[in-house]
């Protein structure tokens, strides 16, 4: 796949050989890599199909490391490239061939617990899910909770504002982050946001929340931390039409309850994920609904009864409320393996992550199939139903010559059908260098040169992670998306929604 | 134009207005109806207001979002929300019946539900506005999850009109809880955080609590069936402890947030002292003779009125993790008003950045120059 650059003039002014010298003496031997051989693991992120060696990899321990090497490189020319765990789907991480990679993965302790506010300060490297773990036995967790939540750091999650399962209830990563330490490309610390719930001046926790690591570098983060519900419990609703099920998710809405979780699949994505973990899928259904709810046992029970009526009187051919917790898991399982099953089915597949609002549902499923019958390349639908965010995956064989360019004009023509129907090119997997053509779809060249100019207002030389997330205004051509081949998925130990 | 003045498309003359005080580099004083503006230090400019760019433009309840002209009245917002079940999640204050939307946005004011619902900014999904170059804008959008271009739209959410003047905004609604009951027990100032911590920890539905005189007041929310076991629970704990909690109207809330409680009646200065979530009181080494105070959020907020140096309120909030706002200057003289910023002064470094941030938006410092710090 070709990947278009924008060119934005970073000229280096001091060569690898004495960059190399000045940060040896800044950083341990073993903390700094220079040869091809070592930076090959940091050529990519979760966006495999894009790769670039940096000229160097750092991995620096400390602040004072981050704050020395950040102003090296703002007296030099020099780009910088933050790297949390590398799964960004978008590229944000990919390296740039004059810039460093600065990886925050021995950043990675807890630093403090506050069982009293209900909060946890910690280091960018720490991984997401590790959060949850560690204040479980206060009987609280960390919502927040992408699928990638095993491996992705909470400093990527909120360069990316990443979402989850849960967010429809609970939020993105920008509800639930108290306080961001930062340093700028000159080297300054800044604290951003308090302990409080809010604070005086413009609201810039906001602004970092989904920045791509353009505006500075994530050092500690404070995020909030929630009390883990009493009661949780899932159904599964059957459907003989795609559309009713998209349908059946506004009506839960319009009734008034707002489910922890509201998942849909359709036919084949249902036929793949049973086939590979026998979940208890009904593979003739057209599409099924997982719906969770969850709080005191009493809450539970009267919403579970209400969905139950809403999702019959919406055209549900069957429903099953999982029995236990073990059923539960197993019900999760099978939407959680959605996105392997499909690997096995298809040599490659390319994962779209297109929002609309979601009465557009039943018209975003209807163009999909005809662009899929136009193209003659098979779809299989994940949905983030509750939030509209869809992930189509498109199904295609790059060693079919043509293929792989047919498949990225049909993404783009979903993602565009998407922007045509009130929604946007990207709900939580970012811009990064994926979908710089598409902002030209969805935003006007003052609003793009606007964002360019907040950019400034933080790094004034447009050193930090340049090229990713805001498009110049010269570009607009053409775009690529996730590239997954023969099954052979970035990160193959994570769960995939 | 259309006769109904409950639906006015404005936009071409505000645009024209803020393009001519571009060209003449002429700066401007943003408002709605002005209810806010004791909140911010006196503007100076040509007053512009957005009350007349009024009208709900899309409301659809099955997508939980409304789009709403800036000059849309938040009465007449919140009703057409309550007839189809809906709310604003976060209970904005108004503190005069013709607040418009634009002005809460701009304000950026959470009600009581804010520690447990989320803020102002948390339900912004998408705005348009006019930026200092006289260029309209569109941010966000009308869906959940939009990570397309930076965040611009809750960058503008608290910003007092000195960024943009919001023209449209899009929010994230709730819908209202089918039940909704308020009780009020005796509890020692220095136990309340204390002890709403240990119901909302036994997962009670807990949207609201506030200390006053003595006394803690818990609002719980949800299904019929949810709330009535809630109450139930929670009133045999607190018999257990012989303090039977009495029933109360839910409207206690409505007037906490517009300050129409009696606690209110005062002419000292008042202030708002935000702090981390469930901060315990401490207050009383802090607290001369005169003080009052009530806390909010569950400890995350206090409503304090004191003749208190400023400095040292300040002191005492930073030290504890938060910041104080002057929420009414009342009796403060003249002088001091000119003196004492009305936000918390940011570090150094910090207010560069927020410099920078005002250039980018408005290069030429026409809007609402000097209304949060004089640097702005
Ligand atoms: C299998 C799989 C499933 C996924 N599921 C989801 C999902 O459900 N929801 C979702 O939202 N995303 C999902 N993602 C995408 C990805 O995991 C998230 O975007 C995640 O937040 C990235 O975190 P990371 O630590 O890997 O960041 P990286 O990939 O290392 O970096 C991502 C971006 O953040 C910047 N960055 C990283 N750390 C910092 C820092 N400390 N300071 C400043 N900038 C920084 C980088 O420069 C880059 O631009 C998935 C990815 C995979 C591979």
């Amino acid at each position: 796949m070709t990947l278009k650059i924008d060119d934005w003039g970073i000229e280096n002014q001091i060569s690898k050989h004495d960059l190399v010298q000045i940060f040896s003496k800044i950083i341990p031997e073993n903390s700094l890599l220079f040869d091809p051989e070592d930076l090959k693991p940091y050529e990519c992120d979760g966006l495999s199909a894009y790769r670039q060696l940096p000229l160097m990899v750092l991995l620096p321990e400390t602040i004072e490391q981050i704050q020395q090497i950040l102003r090296i490189c703002h007296q030099y020319h020099v780009a910088v490239v933050t790297r949390g765990a590398g799964t960004s789907l978008s590229g944000g991480a990919l390296p740039h061939e004059k810039g460093i990679i600065l990886s925050l993965a021995k950043l990675n302790n807890i630093i403090e617990i506050d069982q009293d506010h209900f909060t946890a300060r910690v280091q960018p490297g720490v991984r997401n899910l590790a959060i949850s773990e560690a204040v479980s036995a206060y009987g609280l967790y960390y919502a927040p909770d992408p699928s990638s939540q095993i491996a992705c750091s909470i400093g990527g999650n909120v360069a990316e504002n990443a979402g989850g399962v849960h967010c429809l209830k609970y939020g993105l990563t920008v509800h639930n982050v108290l306080q961001l330490t930062i340093i700028t490309m000159e080297g300054e610390l800044i604290e951003i946001g308090s302990e409080a719930l809010d604070s005086p001046g413009y609201d810039l926790l906001a602004l970092m929340h989904g920045s791509e690591g353009m505006l500075g570098v994530i050092v500690e983060v404070l995020v909030k931390l929630l009390v883990k519900p009493k009661v949780i419990k899932v159904l599964m609703a059957s459907f003989d039409q795609v559309t009713t099920a998209g349908e059946a998710v506004s009506k839960i809405i319009s009734s008034g309850i707002i489910p922890a979780g509201l998942e849909l699949m359709d036919k084949s994505a249902i036929k793949a994920a049973e086939d590979f973990v026998h979940a208890g899928y009904p593979v003739d259904a057209a599409a099924i609904l997982l719906c969770e709810v969850d709080g005191s046992l009493a809450e539970v029970d009267a919403q579970i009864k209400q969905v139950q009526r809403v999702l019959q009187q919406g055209g549900a051919t069957d429903i099953q409320i999982a029995v236990d917790e073990a059923q539960r898991k197993t019900f999760w399982a099978g939407r959680k393996a959605a996105f392997p099953a499909v690997g096995r089915l298809s040599p490659d597949y390319y994962c779209m992550d297109g929002t609309i609002p979601r009465f557009q549902l039943g018209k975003i499923l209807h163009r999909i199939q005809e662009l899929s019958d136009e193209y003659g390349l098979a779809v299989v639908n994940v949905f983030h139903a509750g939030d509209g965010n869809l992930h189509p995956l498109i199904l295609y064989d790059a060693n079919i010559p043509g293929q792989l360019d047919q498949t990225e004009k049909m993404g783009g023509e979903i993602l565009s059908t998407c922007v045509e129907l009130g929604g946007t090119i990207t709900g939580e997997h970012g811009v990064g260098v994926e979908k710089l053509d598409q902002m030209c779809v969805q935003f006007s060249a003052a609003e793009l040169q606007q964002f360019l100019d907040i950019k400034k207002a933080f790094d004034a030389k447009n050193l930090l992670n340049p090229g990713k997330g805001i498009p110049l205004l010269h570009r607009c051509a053409e775009f690529g998306a996730l590239h997954v081949h023969h099954g052979h998925l970035p990160h193959p130990e994570l769960e995939r929604f | 134009m259309s006769l109904n003045t409950n639906n006015q498309d404005q936009t071409e003359q505000l645009l024209s207005r803020v393009q001519m005080a571009y060209r003449e580099r002429k700066p401007l004083a943003i408002q709605g109806n002005g209810s806010k503006l004791f909140l911010i230090h006196s503007l100076s400019g040509q007053p512009v207001s957005s009350a007349f760019h009024r009208g709900i433009i899309n409301y659809m309840p099955s997508e939980l979002t409304v789009t709403v002209r800036s000059g849309t009245l938040l009465s007449e917002l919140k009703k057409v929300l309550a007839e189809k079940g809906q709310m604003l999640p976060f209970e904005p204050p108004a503190f005069a019946d013709n607040a418009t939307i634009g002005g809460t946005i701009a304000a950026g004011l959470s009600g009581s539900s804010r520690p447990f619902s989320g803020s102002v900014r948390d339900f912004v999904l998408g705005c348009k506005v006019i930026n200092g170059r006289g260029e309209l804008m569109q941010f966000g959008g009308e869906v959940m999850k939009n990570v397309a271009g930076y965040d611009l739209s809750r960058l503008l959410t608290g910003s007092y009109g000195s960024l943009g003047l919001i023209l449209e905004v899009s929010l994230k609604l709730l819908p209202l809880a089918p039940k909704v009951k308020s009780l009020s027990f005796t509890v020692q100032s220095n136990n309340f955080t204390h002890k709403v911590r240990e119901l909302y920890m036994a997962g009670h539905p807990i949207t609201a609590a506030c200390y006053l005189d003595d006394r803690s007041y818990i609002r719980i929310a949800g299904s019929a069936e949810g709330v009535n076991s809630s109450f139930q629970a929670m009133s045999e704990n607190l018999e257990q402890q012989s303090n039977p909690p009495e029933e109360i109207n839910n409207s206690f809330w409505t007037s906490l947030d517009e300050q129409q409680l009696s606690f209110f009646d005062h002419s000292q200065p008042l202030w708002r002292i935000s702090l981390p979530p469930w901060t315990a009181d401490n207050f009383e080494q802090y607290m001369s003779r005169g003080d009052r105070q009530l806390i909010d959020w569950g400890g995350a907020q206090r409503w304090f009125y004191s003749n208190q140096n400023a400095d040292e309120i300040r002191h005492y909030a930073k030290l504890q993790g938060g910041h104080a706002q002057l929420f009414r200057a009342n009796t403060l003289s003249h002088d001091e008003l000119i003196r004492i910023p009305k936000q918390q002064p940011l570090t150094v470094q910090m207010m560069k950045i927020q410099q920078q941030i005002k250039a980018a938006m408005d290069p030429h410092k026409l809007f609402n120059q000097g209304c949060i710090y004089s640097e702005l």
